[in-house]
């Protein structure tokens, strides 16, 4: 009977049509997804490149199993309602008296069902097969084909996943009988999956969130995490322990819902309801036969306009009131509160483990993750519901013969929904103040709240309800509605790949920037604009729906169309054509803006030109140039009409042996005017690339100088932007806005592959690091050494402006502010003007002046700020040489802009968005003062970056950013001691570990790096911690110290990361030589871990702790490829077979740690540390024995992870007692 | 005031001719349609309401031109579909008020004073907090009524309102429709002759899209007196009489023995006695001559 259940379940799947378009849906989306990923629309768009293959194993299973999300949708309507459609058309009344078992119903229904499914995730596996073999692909980006991998991705991951959800749905949807009970589920799955990863993102150790989420993707991820490249890329997808045993608990855990439903599933049973049972009523009829007289009351009708408007606001609180009751739209609100919250949770712990203040735009960002999505599925949703509302429940008859016109049902309908958005953002407010209450922060902002929730984010909300209703008022079932908006939403996104780039064709573009404490929303004008434009098409969109609403009985499209026709008035065509011309005008305005009034460069035409501008114009690369020597710039901020001029004078020399006798140029839309004091042609003026050769009628001599005046001025703002860059408060402009000297190669294609098709050299990212001729240059800047600095700033009369140098004057004219800066000694050419209302907290302190400018209320951690200053400069003069100046200035510009600091000379820029609003306990060793280490950092540039400053060569940055990552953590070591090194520590090696695994080119050595972060920030600092930990911090800074001493303010040819490193290697003792092979010239990792651990106490009261350990290394070659062989073709091997470990020969130093109980301070616990050695190593594995006095409850091997280890957490091991 | 109708058509996609040039004139007081399932009652009704449209013809009411002007009928309009469901879970009262805000009372307080009126007359009051969507089928009847009055139309249509009820139900629902009858235009179909007997003062009999019959109910039976004829037959001569005689209809006798009842101008046969004309024969009349 079974067999006769699935059979006939199955065939009647066959034989529907739905079974097709599902299977076209997902085919189609999946091999649209995967022709994407392969380049096929190159001719299109921008060129494709990465240099992880589409096709890989662990590509293949990601983008599967991201696409089953949305067949997960279909499963409650094919799984789930296969029982249910039997009570739906009544059969279960005739068929619940066949003679077959409640098993073979079951389990015949679901296993047709999950057949079904699969088949349709087959039809995903078979189009990315398909686009892999066709030959539009760029063969670049296709690595070797892995049937295999469809295989290993469908068994382990796609259907046991399908089975669990397919069971619970199965179960839900057949003892509910709700399908849409089904579809919320799905969506509750779905958002709380994001969620889980989300949340997990911040736990030390995943093992258990690896082993109990339910898809298995924390199970992958826990082992592939750290997958290089070359792992990604050819490695099948793991068949591990944790994998399995996450497989093994979901798929019994699906079987016990099976079993579940299987003993409560009966034939005879009405459908599950959580709602009480009312008392029973017996019901008698005495109605019979009366007569009576029909005598209606008098009562007033109107059917005038107003009261129309009357009726429609009426009637919006009766639809409001039929959304409000429906349990779909409770359990979306009530999902939405405990997301907001829960996220809330976890809310700024990103930064070192501090927490950040939750302040109303972070609580709102959090909001926002959520509410869209929350809020565009109720908006889809419900459109649908409300125009079918009187049809679903046969009403239609009786509401559709009343006077009532459609629009007034129109409109209710809307405002109805308008007004359930604005309880969504009513609730979602209440969820961030609840964050907020929670964190103990009662600075409630309403007003940005107001604006941000119920003006911005609500115009948006309006278009798309107005779109949605458009949609589901062509459909008669609104689940056909809502999944083709849906599908709306989601084929946009692919927009951009089809070279849709513009604006003005993505449905309901334009956003707010984001809130700025100090510069409020920003600019809106662009907003508006695009809102505006928006809301006429919907309003458009509108008539045709009040032209097609249906009311009455409709045979078909062609009554329907017949109907809209005579529908066709005055009334309705005249606001209609307003509404028309309004979205047509705007666009055309906005299309004129884009494209006629300058033109528009679509990303693949700029592709193209970056082309054409290298073939034009690299050829000039090698001229010499004249170099900048003295700066003078008259600088005029305009903050209120957000506008800049500039007036520039330099004074140039040159430099070189030979005569210049062209200039070249390379300049913005701002450049007003260049003039050179020598006589000089205008030999060639390019306007595209804004690149123009002057030819000096005298050429410029070896030596000699040349003063040179430009003029910049932004490009007037429009209706539609503001293109300055100036803002109301917090203005921060830097010397990227003035004209500069030669051909720069920043405009340049960087990745190989896009090169190669357009038939231009490899190029690396920085040249060699002994390339002579490009450590000619600092890698700041190609156009100066050093430079001679003046400036005057004006600026509104309420602000202050700042700039690199010392104030000379201040004085006020025609109601403007006017700063006068000049830097007493020379400074590389790099410099930035800032603007803002701020407050200012100075601080002398030896001669130094230390200057804060923040915005009001930002005052939290200012003492901090001034306090890291001040021991920063302590540490590093002592360290390292003197503090070249007299005063260091922190200035906080908008998050806006960024969340990042920087350091000018002596004038450090630090955004908002950080380390103002940190919420810093000092006493909690697992939290990093990041605003203290970030001032440190910065400070730090003042001598590695501003005395030192490495030649535009690979490795330049080991010299700024590496050795500030250093000299912050001293300074942060100093004042806190060791504890919270290890938490810098831990996240620094986290943080490269997952870095290198986004690498899109090549991982270089530290010494060699080009500006890759995750290498000069994260393992920078672990690399030269461990050093100054190896070889003597006092000794490791003599070395610096001679090395600044050496090179600081060096001229051309600028020092390279050899040299530096020879300082190091000199204060290196031979036995620790290795550490700067493995450190600095090539990448290298451990792989260490505890293996056993056991302790016992002995008779004197001490104990003696037994601890085996391997200790293992591998270098990482090409491609990462694991080298264990050294040179000589040495290796080494411990055990066999699964426990097999290889490493390169050791002559190490490692790190063995004892730790007892952990000491209390206040809440915190501190950790013990019994006994810390190093140990010379020469093998795998090894044992030893260490007697302490006190009680041992963990060991580690390296326990701080000061080495680079790919896995850190079995460096530690608990003691079993 | 008068409906009228002209030269109605209407065909379906499935080539069904619902409407087949129908000509109309109904005044006030009670009109009963008459007809079998699927005769065009219902399409006829739906057109006239405004619920559909039709491909030709012309329906007037006072001077209203219906097609034209859609909004001024339903303001003078109650319509009674012959199937209809409410929003679950709300109550009568509610339901009312919101049907009262779709028709147009603009005032709470009038409002409020004519859906009292409409659940007294109904014999709703009493449960007018009741959920509708729970009510038994004569109450949802009831409400239906209860729904339609509250613009105090003057035109009323009613589509089968009877179907399903029970006696005690029924015959309260038509006395509250013959209460509204008074005064005015009630159109009322129904494929049971003996509503129409019992409430209507015109009728006309509808099938496969055309009017067979317009007239009274004493008209309709006087135009056959001396025409039907009737006699007991045993149940095995059934199919020669039929073969013989034009049967209008059969009833079966507790001893299993038929009634039959014959039209025919003269007495077809001498063991026939003329029997009293009856509205069923004059309906089954008119049915067996549009089948020829």
């Amino acid at each position: 009977m079974l067999n006769n259940i699935f059979l006939f379940e199955t065939k009647r799947w066959f034989t529907s049509w739905t079974f097709y378009i599902y299977c076209t849906l997902f085919f189609s989306l999946a091999f649209l997804t995967m022709a994407i990923a392969l380049g096929y629309f190159d001719v299109l768009g921008t060129t494709t490149s990465s240099n992880t293959y589409a096709n890989s194993p662990m590509a293949i299973n990601g983008i599967l199993n991201d696409l089953s999300w949305l067949v997960y949708f279909i499963v409650p309507t094919v799984i789930g309602a296969t029982v249910y459609r039997d009570f739906k058309y009544n059969v279960h009344t005739i068929l619940y008296s066949y003679p077959f078992t409640k098993f073979d119903y079951l389990v015949g229904k679901f296993l047709s069902g999950f057949f079904i499914t699969i088949l349709i995730t087959i039809s995903m596996g078979f189009a990315f097969f398909l686009a892999t073999i066709l030959p539009f692909a760029n063969p670049d980006l296709i690595g070797p084909i892995h049937i295999g991998a469809y295989f290993q991705s469908y068994f382990l991951f796609v259907i046991p996943n399908i089975f669990f959800i397919g069971t619970i749905l199965f179960a839900l949807v057949t003892l509910s009988r709700n399908v849409s009970a089904g579809v919320i589920l799905v969506f509750i799955l779905f958002v709380s999956q994001i969620l889980i990863s989300s949340l997990t993102n911040n736990i030390d150790d995943k093992y258990w969130a690896a082993l109990f989420e339910p898809y298995g993707s924390e199970a992958l991820s826990y082992i592939t995490k750290y997958w290089t490249i070359d792992e990604q890329n050819t490695n099948s997808i793991p068949f591990s322990d944790i994998v399995v045993y996450n497989r093994l608990i979901w798929i019994g855990f699906s079987l016990l819902v099976f079993i579940g439903l299987y003993f409560s599933f009966s034939f005879s049973q009405s459908p599950i309801s959580f709602s009480r049972k009312k008392k029973g009523e017996r019901l008698t009829k005495n109605n019979f036969g009366s007569i009576m007289k029909l005598n209606l009351p008098k009562v007033n009708f109107d059917y005038s306009f107003i009261q129309n408007l009357k009726s429609t606001w009426n009637l919006s609180r009766f639809e409001l009131s039929s959304i409000l009751k429906n349990w779909i739209f409770i359990t979306i609100l009530i999902i939405l509160m405990l997301f907001v919250v829960g996220s809330g949770y976890t809310l700024g712990q990103e930064i070192y483990g501090s927490k950040t203040f939750p302040v109303t735009w972070k609580v709102l960002d959090t909001l926002d993750l959520f509410l869209s999505f929350f809020v565009f599925i109720s908006i889809a949703l419900f459109s649908g519901i409300l125009l079918q509302n009187s049809t679903t429940s046969r009403m239609n008859l009786l509401v559709d013969s009343t006077p009532i016109p459609n629009w007034v049902l129109f409109i209710s309908k809307v405002i109805a929904l308008i007004k359930m958005t604005v309880l969504f953002l009513l609730v979602g407010m209440i969820s961030c103040i609840l964050i907020q209450i929670f964190y103990g922060y009662y600075n409630f902002e309403f007003g940005i709240y107001f604006k941000s929730l119920f003006v911005y984010d609500l115009i948006g909300y309006i278009i798309v309800i107005l779109f949605a209703m458009f949609i589901q008022s062509l459909f008669k079932n609104y689940l056909v509605g809502f999944i083709t908006l849906i599908v709306f939403m989601l084929v946009k996104q692919f927009f951009f790949r089809f070279g849709i780039e513009q604006q003005i064709y993505h449905f309901n573009s334009g956003s707010i920037g984001g809130y700025s404490d100090m510069n409020g929303f920003g600019t809106t004008r662009t907003f508006f604009i695009y809102k505006a434009y928006w809301f006429l098409f919907t309003l458009v969109l509108s008539c045709f729906t009040l032209l097609l609403w249906r009311r009455g009985i409709i045979s078909g499209l062609k009554e329907r169309l017949s109907i809209a026709k005579k529908r066709l008035n005055v009334k309705i065509i005249i606001p209609m054509f307003i509404f028309l011309f309004g979205f047509i005008g705007i666009g055309y305005a906005i299309y004129w803006h884009n494209n006629i009034m300058e033109p528009y460069y679509s990303a693949k035409e700029t592709e193209l030109q970056q082309v054409e501008f290298e073939q034009k114009y690299k050829k000039f690369e090698k001229y010499p140039q004249p170099r900048i020597t003295d700066v003078n710039v008259e600088m005029n901020i305009f903050p209120y009409e957000y506008n800049y001029d500039a007036t520039v004078k330099y004074i140039v020399q040159n430099k070189s042996d030979k005569p210049i006798d062209s200039i070249f140029i390379n300049y913005g839309k701002n450049l007003k005017y260049i003039k050179f004091s020598k006589a000089n042609t205008l030999v060639s003026k390019d306007t595209l690339y804004d690149f123009n050769i002057y030819k000096l009628t005298q050429a410029l001599q070896p030596g000699e100088t040349m003063n040179v005046e430009f003029k910049v001025q932004n490009q007037p703002n429009t209706f539609l932007a503001v293109r300055s860059g100036v803002i109301e408060n917090g203005t921060f402009i830097n010397n990227g806005i003035f004209p500069s000297f030669g051909y720069s190669d920043g405009f340049e294609i960087a990745d190989n592959d896009v090169r190669k098709k357009y038939g231009l050299p490899n190029k690396e990212r920085m040249a060699e690091v002994d390339d002579m001729e490009a450590r000619q240059n600092t890698y700041i800047s190609n156009e100066a050494d050093w430079i001679n600095f003046e400036t005057t700033v004006s600026t509104a009369a309420d602000q202050i402006a700042i700039a690199p140098g010392y104030l000379q004057k201040e004085w006020e004219k025609d109601g403007r502010k006017y700063f006068h800066y000049k830097m007493d000694q020379k400074m590389l050419n790099f410099y930035a003007f800032n603007s803002g209302r701020y407050e200012v907290r100075k601080e002398n302190k030896d001669g130094v002046n230390f200057e804060i400018y923040y915005h009001k209320g930002h005052e939290v951690n200012i003492e901090r700020m001034m306090n890291a200053m001040q021991k920063s400069i302590a540490y590093y003069s002592e360290n390292f040489s003197p503090y070249q100046h007299k005063q260091a200035r922190i200035i906080e510009f908008p998050r806006t802009m960024g969340t990042f600091a920087q350091a000018f000379a002596n004038t450090m820029p630090f955004s908002e968005g950080f380390g103002f609003i940190a919420d810093i306990d000092e006493d909690n060793p697992n939290a990093v003062d990041y605003p203290f280490s970030v001032v440190s950092h910065e400070m730090a540039h003042q001598w590695w970056a501003h005395q030192v400053i490495g030649a535009a060569v690979k490795g330049a940055t080991l010299m700024s950013e590496s050795v500030s990552e250093y000299s912050s953590l001293m300074v942060l070591q100093e004042r806190y001691g060791k504890s919270q090194m290890r938490k810098f520590l831990k996240d620094a090696l986290d943080n490269y570990l997952q870095g290198r695994t986004f690498e899109w080119k090549s991982e270089n050595p530290l010494m060699y790096n080009e500006n890759q972060q995750y290498i000069h920030y994260n393992k920078g600092s672990l690399v030269l911690y461990a050093i100054s930990d190896y070889i003597g911090e006092k000794n490791f800074n003599n070395a610096l110290k001679d090395y600044v001493s050496a090179v600081a303010f060096q001229e051309a040819p600028y020092t390279n990361s050899i040299e530096f490193v020879r300082y190091i290697e000199k204060a290196t003792p031979d036995s620790l030589k290795y550490l700067i092979k493995d450190m600095f010239e090539t990448i290298t990792l451990y792989d260490n871990k505890v293996n056993k651990v056991t302790s016992k106490k002995l008779p004197n009261g001490n104990y003696l702790v037994e601890i085996d350990f391997n200790v293992a290394k591998y270098r990482a070659g090409k491609d990462n490829k694991k080298i264990f062989k050294d040179e000589n073709g040495k290796t080494l091997v411990f055990g066999s077979g699964k426990t097999k470990v290889e490493s390169l020969p050791l002559q190490d130093y490692i790190e063995i740690g004892i730790f007892g109980e952990p000491t209390k301070q206040d809440k915190y616990e501190l950790e013990n540390e019994l006994y810390l050695k190093k140990y010379k190593i020469d093998k795998i594995n090894n044992k030893v024995q260490i007697e302490v006095k006190e009680k041992p409850m963990e060991v580690g091997v390296d326990p701080y992870n000061k080495l680079i280890d790919t896995d850190s957490f079995d460096n530690r091991k608990k003691i079993k007692n | 005031m008068k409906l009228q109708i002209k030269g109605l058509s209407k065909t379906y996609k499935n080539g069904v001719k619902a409407l087949d040039n129908v000509d109309l004139e109904i005044g006030t007081g009670m009109f009963g349609l008459l007809g079998p399932n699927g005769a065009g009652k219902s399409s006829l009704m739906r057109t006239i309401s405004t619920l559909q449209s039709p491909d030709s013809g012309s329906i007037t009411f006072g001077d209203i031109d219906v097609l034209k002007d859609q909004m001024s009928l339903r303001k003078v309009l109650g319509y009674l579909p012959q199937e209809f469901g409410v929003y679950p879970n709300m109550s009568a009262e509610k339901l009312l008020n919101y049907f009262a805000q779709l028709k147009g009372i603009a005032s709470k307080e009038d409002r409020k004073k004519i859906i009292k009126e409409v659940l007294e007359v109904t014999n709703l009051w009493d449960v007018r907090n009741k959920s509708v969507s729970g009510y038994s089928g004569g109450m949802k009847q009831r409400f239906g009524i209860a729904q339609l009055l509250l613009n105090n139309p003057k035109l009323i249509i009613v589509d089968e309102p009877t179907a399903g009820l029970d006696p005690a139900e029924r015959h309260r629902f038509l006395n509250v429709l013959r209460e509204i009858g008074n005064n005015h235009t009630v159109i009322f179909s129904t494929h049971i002759v003996d509503d129409v007997r019992e409430l209507c003062h015109e009728l006309a009999i509808l099938n496969g899209g055309n009017i067979l019959y317009r007239g009274t109910p004493k008209e309709a039976e006087e135009s056959l007196v001396g025409k039907i004829w009737m006699r007991i037959i045993e149940r095995d001569e059934f199919d020669e009489f039929a073969r013989n005689y034009n049967i209008l209809s059969s009833n079966y006798n507790q001893d299993n023995t038929l009634n039959i009842r014959v039209y025919s101008d003269e007495k077809p046969h001498e063991t026939f006695v003329e029997a009293k004309p009856q509205l069923e024969d004059v309906y089954f009349v008119a049915l067996k001559k549009d089948r020829v």
